[in-house]
């Protein structure tokens, strides 16, 4: 009676032997920036057994290959640092025209907010219910400072060259490149004044002083200015500078 | 070319509506302050127009870097800033009671027709010449 684990017994022993190879071609292509080409060879040797369905169906030697516009699996994905990856929103070539125009009109926003609130206070009239007693506080000279130090931050960062900034080696002198980071780190200080004085004038002068809330808004809007003109700068830096094919490959 | 004839129609009839609009917007209320929006519109127009053959020819001769060059991207800039400006200023002017709030919704709703005229007016126009080519 023939034991069947006997290790001298000869029986016909299935043996699946499963070489899984994955090879992953990472294609770094402007056309095709999300995805790589992966090709996966599985190749299955077994032994040419009629009873072999038992462990896994008989399969050929096969080779898939899956083609560049597959979606890659992300978890294969080496560049990628957070759990979840961010939305990739790509616009495509307009990217640079629609961030254009979006930071042309926060810009706009921002300086007609804080001109709603002088116009306003230009025609403020009495508070609420005394018809007789002038209006508080009016928006003055000490308003417009934080604003215009926020413009001229704004012009500044703007006329810089930004390929100075990036400061390639080999590509101009190095003195530009420190002159060329001076002058956006001075732009960049004006802008973060502006902000800062702002947010002073709001606490020092309305808030602080108690007024209601109709005056407040002339601070609140000096604040909304400041933060509009950044949110400006940085959207036009960003649709400026990354309109080259390299920014494709940067996925957080 | 019926298509287009009556494209050119409606349009100039929301034209038409669109200037009647602002232009009632002043007269109904004795204060013509709100004209003021059809000039940022007008404004707009030539801002809008003038980047467009610039961007055409600057796409044709850098295709393969995909840039635009500072000029073109200033002119879009200050499109932006101008039609903003087109439909903040009657806000502006309602929020400090310079206008009546009709008046800002009737220039506003005016300001837009005749925005929108001219851009569909520029894209069905240039879309057919660059059929032909």
């Amino acid at each position: 009676m023939p034991l069947p684990n006997r290790a001298h017994q000869r029986l016909p022993t299935p043996i699946a032997i499963r070489v899984e190879r994955e090879t992953q071609v990472l294609v770094d292509n402007a056309a095709t920036p999300n995805s790589h080409a992966r090709q996966i060879v599985s190749t299955v040797l077994s032994p040419s057994q009629p009873h072999f369905h038992l462990l896994s169906p008989p399969q050929p030697a096969s080779s898939r290959l899956f083609l560049p516009m597959s979606l890659p699996r992300s978890n294969y994905d080496p560049r990628r640092v957070c759990l979840n990856p961010f939305p990739e929103i790509s616009l495509g070539k307009h990217r640079r025209t629609v961030g254009v125009y979006l930071a042309g009109a926060l810009f706009a926003l921002a300086n007609w907010t804080f001109l709603d609130a002088a116009i306003l206070s230009a025609h403020a009239r009495s508070p609420w219910g005394q018809p007789d007693t002038p209006p508080p506080v009016h928006v003055t000279f000490v308003d417009w400072i934080p604003g215009i130090c926020s413009l001229l931050g704004y012009l500044v960062i703007n006329m810089i060259d930004k390929d100075r900034v990036r400061g390639d080696e080999g590509f101009g002198d190095s003195r530009a490149v420190w002159r060329a980071r001076l002058f956006l780190f001075i732009g960049f200080a004006l802008m973060a004044g502006g902000l800062a004085g702002s947010v002073t004038v709001l606490i020092l002068k309305y808030i602080l002083n108690g007024y209601p809330e109709q005056f407040t808004y002339y601070g609140y809007a000096n604040v909304s200015q400041s933060v509009a003109l950044m949110l400006s700068a940085i959207v036009l830096w960003i649709a400026q500078s990354a309109s080259s094919e390299y920014e494709y490959n940067l996925t957080l | 070319m019926a298509a287009g004839l009556r494209t050119v129609i409606l349009l100039s009839f929301v034209l038409a509506v669109g200037f009647l609009l602002i232009i009632l917007s002043c007269a109904l209320w004795h204060n013509w302050l709100p004209l003021l929006v059809a000039l940022f519109f007008f404004e707009a127009l030539t801002f809008v127009l003038a980047p467009l053959p610039n961007a055409l020819f600057a796409h044709c001769g850098s295709d393969e870097y995909g840039e635009s060059s500072g000029p073109v991207d200033l002119g879009r800039f200050f499109t932006s800033i101008v039609v903003v400006s087109g439909f903040a200023l009657p806000i502006i002017l309602a929020h400090s009671e310079v206008i009546d709030p009709k008046a800002c919704a009737m220039s506003i709703i005016g300001g837009g027709l005749v925005y929108g005229t001219i851009l569909a007016y520029s894209a069905a126009f240039s879309q057919e010449d660059s059929e032909y080519e």
